[in-house]
């Protein structure tokens, strides 16, 4: 594992591409406490354009857009992250009880994975959110549970092929219990290959999440979000297009860092051999 | 061949029945839906009749759509939403179906020549440009083209107004779905090219260009072509935030409308319209499947009843 870690961190491109990520997070997350107006004030001039009192101007209603911007960071960047979490262990539980299993248990959840991700996410998340009730955040499950089935493939596949490896079988052998040898070897082996999913995984619900607040089904109006920010930007694209560009911009760099990092994890895994 | 086709045409109608009862279950549990009648129809009796029960209203919903081809009214504007929908899906089609062509032309060329340059600075390029281009939304293609050839060429007119306009939409799903099927395209070609008829056909003698196109094209298409349903569900999906971004008046823009004034009854009938779309397009998956796969077609021939999926 140390020497994973020192491959990865003699990787520029990944390196950058974690510093970009961490550097936007800071900035979500520090500049809404540290700017002087909040994110639904109204501070009364109407689309200034950038000026020291307002770094990036003020939108058409004018509030202050650097505010609004970080503000909505902090809940896309949230709902991206935890909707990845959620379906990588969600998704991974799933994978190592069929992979380990096996039988009919595994052809059945098997079939109702196939069946879950033969509907589009996108559909999917605007449907759930529907259901349980919009602007209340409940498309983050939505789009968690449609993460789930790359996940469970993946690592369904991995159980097996180590399940089937001699040293399973002897520790077995040896009185091991079932969840002994999934904690100690199985979850060992297959957590890496996860790791690399999650950032993918993360990057689709960041899509998925924008879409969401662009079509305007994610979440109500007067809280941003980077999709909705697009969405009442893109109104005045002739006259102050910045308002749209700005938060495009953002959602592009952020899904781009983070390809780029789950690049540079898969190909630390690789390079040492060995885990995977 | 022709019969087991006539009973795949014959099954979409229970498989669209099976979505139409999934949504009338879940928008059975939503609250503040009028339950006793989510559908009303033209020729209703008056307000004190009484609801009819869950299962009379799937039962009379499933009938009304296939016989009738009567979806109900427009929960707020009242009036038939048949025609309405007729005419959105339309709208839809039009740009899914001229895009998914697009996608096609576009992608397997991209995705051939990626796999046979393999390892090389073309390969490495439409490769990050795949991932690229499906990994963000496509609002943000949208916006970039626009900004390219409206604001900035002046070129087309921001939203659609002559035939030209269309374009821009178009090319936004047509890029998306390309960079899907190009990603398939290359793997199977490439997966091809290792097989060992094509080193046969090679050390026979044959140019590279004559074993890639004539023998190796014919193989990788089956990959290509088994994502038809995939990509149409994606460029379906990418229509709704296209139709937004234009302002086209499509299923898409008409389902969001929906659904942020709680439209029961346009809501359910674009569902299954969706679903009814959706079904066809797997039976064409399957057709060219038979087209691209001669071994199949012996298969069907001889009266097995293999049923496959248009999935990987």
């Amino acid at each position: 594992m140390k020497h994973n870690r020192r491959s990865f961190f003699r990787n520029p491109i990944a390196i950058t591409a974690l510093l970009i990520l961490v550097a936007i997070i800071l900035f979500c997350f520090i500049y809404p406490l540290i700017s002087s107006f909040e994110y639904w004030q109204i501070t009364g001039d109407r689309l200034q354009p950038p000026s020291p009192e307002h770094p990036l101007g003020t939108d058409k209603l004018g509030r202050d857009f650097m505010t609004r911007i970080a503000f909505g960071g902090r809940i896309t960047l949230s709902v991206a992250f935890f909707s990845g979490l959620i379906a990588a262990v969600v998704g991974t539980a799933i994978g190592i009880l069929c992979g380990y299993v096996g039988g009919s248990t595994d052809s059945v959840v098997m079939r109702l994975i196939d069946a879950l991700s033969s509907v589009p996410s996108l559909l999917l998340a605007i449907v759930l959110d529907y259901m349980l009730g919009m602007g209340r955040g409940y498309f983050l499950y939505g789009i968690a549970i449609a993460g789930i089935p790359p996940f469970a493939r993946l690592v369904r596949s991995a159980t097996l092929q180590i399940s089937g490896s001699a040293y399973i079988e002897s520790s077995r052998a040896l009185g091991a219990r079932p969840l002994c040898v999934i904690r100690e070897h199985v979850v060992r082996n297959v957590l890496p290959l996860a790791a690399i999913q999650v950032t993918t995984s993360m990057a689709d619900a960041l899509t998925i999440c924008t879409i969401l607040g662009y079509i305007g089904v994610g979440i109500n109006p007067p809280t941003p979000e980077w999709g909705a920010l697009f969405d009442s930007g893109k109104e005045l694209l002739r006259t102050s297009s910045h308002l749209a560009i700005i938060p495009a911009a953002a959602i592009i760099l952020c899904i781009i860092c983070l390809y780029l990092l789950g690049n540079g994890i898969r190909d630390s895994l690789s390079s040492s051999g060995g885990d995977v | 061949m022709i019969g087991y086709f006539c009973k795949r045409i014959l099954l979409i109608i229970p498989s669209v029945m099976a979505v139409i009862l999934l949504i009338f279950i879940l928008m059975s549990f939503l609250a503040g839906t009028n339950t006793a009648r989510m559908v009303q129809y033209a020729d209703d009796p008056q307000e004190s009749a009484p609801g009819l029960s869950f299962l009379e209203q799937y039962g009379k919903y499933c009938f009304r759509v296939f016989v009738h081809q009567d979806f109900g009214l427009n929960d707020i504007s009242r009036l038939p939403l048949s025609d309405e929908l007729l005419h959105r899906t339309g709208v839809t089609l039009r740009i899914t179906g001229i895009s998914i062509l697009a996608t096609y032309l576009l992608g397997v060329p991209l995705g051939v020549l990626a796999a046979c340059r393999r390892g090389r600075w073309q390969d490495t390029l439409i490769t990050s440009l795949t991932t690229f281009f499906s990994a963000i939304p496509s609002f943000c293609l949208a916006l970039a083209l626009i900004l390219f050839f409206a604001v900035r060429l002046r070129w087309v007119h921001v939203l659609p107004e002559t035939p030209a306009d269309d374009l821009i939409p178009l090319s936004t799903l047509s890029v998306i779905g390309a960079a899907n099927v190009a990603k398939v395209t290359r793997a199977g070609m490439a997966e091809v090219l290792e097989k060992p008829f094509v080193l046969s056909l090679t050390s026979l003698g044959l140019s590279r260009r004559s074993v890639i196109l004539r023998h190796g094209l014919k193989n990788a298409l089956i990959p290509a072509f088994s994502v038809f349903t995939t990509v149409f569900a994606q460029l379906l999906c990418g229509s709704i935030v296209v139709e937004r971004f234009f302002s086209i008046p499509g299923l898409g823009l008409t389902m969001i409308r929906a659904i942020s004034s709680r439209a029961t009854a346009t809501l359910l009938g674009c569902a299954t319209v969706v679903a009814l779309i959706m079904s066809i397009c797997s039976v064409i998956t399957d057709l060219l499947f038979v087209l691209v796969n001669p071994s199949l077609r012996r298969t069907l021939s001889f009266g097995s009843s293999m049923r496959f999926r248009g999935r990987r």
